[in-house]
């Protein structure tokens, strides 16, 4: 099975070129995906495991269309070693620049990167950094419900792009294992959010690449959840500087739950030293309100080293020293250890 | 120190954005129908990225690009939107995979651009500037 899978992956990278972007005037066909090895000092993290595990494989077809002059469909499905899922599927109906309705399951605008939380072409490490797309029940990927997005210029440079929504929201969150798993995530359990109401704001400015936003929005719990439905709400702020050779991006989110909440956020920087090498580094952070042991924070620092064949292909190499036990998950019937270093290696690709 | 060192690093990245020389340019802007108006260099970056999608007449804007290893779109892209074509391939990726929107049509020469524009409504296009534009409108821009 993991042999079909790295033909097809293999195959379709191969025939990148001769078939990029299948594209007609009204329909387009994109792929992306990539596959990493990833081995720690003890914890399993990201993609790394103490043995070292060669399984992190995703693959993901996007598809857009255009029936109808104003309307355009969009849908994605992706595939990895256990799921296959569909990411999106919305209609989009388009009024002018300033208003566009999509209704169905749309992309959770929120932040920099939850739209395209799977490309890994968009950014330079491997996996975004968890203290904000982790499990920490901010962000998910896609929001059931109807959402409205536009953009208007405001004056000859200034550029404001906004997005509104209401729906229901799947937010992945570490689950906590019991006494032998030495306190530490054992897995993954999903917050069931309802009646969903948020917004982002993004404002580009007259410095080409410089841009800064908002992201906010919040819902009930569903009523399996909780009885008392508390609501569940999540703020965050992003600031993102983008040239041909530097990328510098920072957020910081605010996800709260009732009366208990956390905050988390991350800096990272990549420089571009030729077209095809590039250095990244980053730093983050998370902190529950609460708990100032070691369960409750996760920091971390990355080194890393790319080489981009094509905007399209690139080869990852780095390094993370994380510590604090939120993120990460015990070896089997092992005690979690405080620190945690991942050795992350992969390629990544979309056309 | 390391503060300092950070802030000499941002200036030196942000600095060559801002103090960007004027370059001449070998290609002509060239539209499907007349239009009397004007239209700026961050008009064209707006059209190019599809983030202004309709002529003051609300009718659609079409624009249509060169291939990406045309040196005429490397130029278009360095004096238009103020990107690379690697930059612009990442931003083209940003928009389709968050289900925004999908990168303008591409043609391979001068001569299919010229085509495109000739026979679309609403079509915008560049070519080099020794083209013969027959049968379009070329535009002025500032």
């Amino acid at each position: 099975m993991k042999l079909t899978r790295w033909i097809l992956i293999i195959g379709i990278v191969a025939c990148a070129n001769a078939s990029f972007a299948q594209q007609s005037s009204k329909t387009a066909i994109h792929v992306f995906g990539g596959w990493a090895y990833g081995k720690t000092d003890g914890n399993g993290y990201l993609s790394g495991t103490k043995k070292g595990d060669y399984s992190a494989t995703s693959l993901s077809l996007a598809i857009s269309a255009a029936p109808a002059g104003h309307l355009r469909i969009f849908a994605s499905s992706q595939q990895t070693e256990s799921t296959t899922q569909i990411d999106y599927a919305f209609g989009e109906w388009t009024f002018s620049d300033a208003l566009r309705l999509r209704a169905g399951k749309i992309k959770h605008p929120f932040g920099i990167s939850t739209e395209v939380y799977d490309v890994g072409t968009l950014r330079p490490f491997f996996s975004l950094p968890q203290s904000v797309y982790g499990p920490v029940g901010t962000l998910a990927e896609s929001l059931n419900g109807v959402g409205a997005a536009g953009v208007r210029r405001l004056g000859p440079s200034w550029t404001v792009k906004y997005d509104a929504y209401f729906g229901a929201l799947s937010l992945p969150y570490a689950d906590f294992g019991e006494e032998g798993h030495g306190g530490a995530a054992t897995g993954e359990q999903v917050l069931d959010t309802k009646e969903v109401i948020g917004a982002r704001l993004v404002v580009e400015t007259p410095i080409d690449g410089l841009s800064f936003g908002a992201s906010a929005y919040s819902g009930k719990l569903a009523p399996d959840e909780s009885a008392m439905r508390p609501r569940h709400s999540a703020a965050g702020l992003q600031a993102e500087y983008l040239t041909d050779r530097v990328s510098l991006r920072a957020e910081w989110t605010r996800p709260r739950t009732g009366d208990e909440g956390e905050h988390g956020g991350y800096f990272e920087a990549a420089y571009h030293l030729t077209s095809h090498w590039q250095v990244a580094a980053r730093h983050e952070e998370l902190h529950e309100d609460a708990d100032h042991s070691l369960i409750g924070h996760h920091h971390e620092s990355a080194l890393g080293i790319n080489y981009w064949v094509s905007p399209h292909f690139v080869v990852k190499l780095s390094a993370h020293k994380v510590e604090g036990l939120h993120l990460v998950v015990p070896e089997t019937d092992g005690q979690a250890k405080p620190k945690t270093t991942l050795l992350n290696f992969g390629a990544q690709f979309s056309f | 120190m390391n503060r300092l060192r950070l802030a000499v690093f941002l200036v030196l990245a942000i600095l060559p954005r801002i103090a960007r020389p004027d370059e001449p340019v070998t290609f002509v802007i060239i539209v499907n129908a007349a239009r009397d108006a004007e239209l700026t260099r961050q008009d064209l970056a707006n059209i190019f990225m599809k983030r202004m999608t309709r002529w003051s007449d609300k009718r659609p804007i079409n624009p249509v690009e060169r291939f990406a290893d045309s040196p005429l779109r490397a130029e278009f892209s360095r004096a238009i939107l103020h990107r690379s074509v690697d930059a612009m391939q990442a931003y083209w990726q940003q928009q389709i995979f968050s289900g925004r929107d999908i990168p303008p049509s591409e043609r391979r020469s001068d001569a299919e651009v010229l085509e495109y524009v000739r026979t679309r409504a609403g079509a915008i296009g560049y070519v080099s500037s020794a083209t013969p534009t027959e049968g379009v409108y070329v535009v002025r821009w500032k």
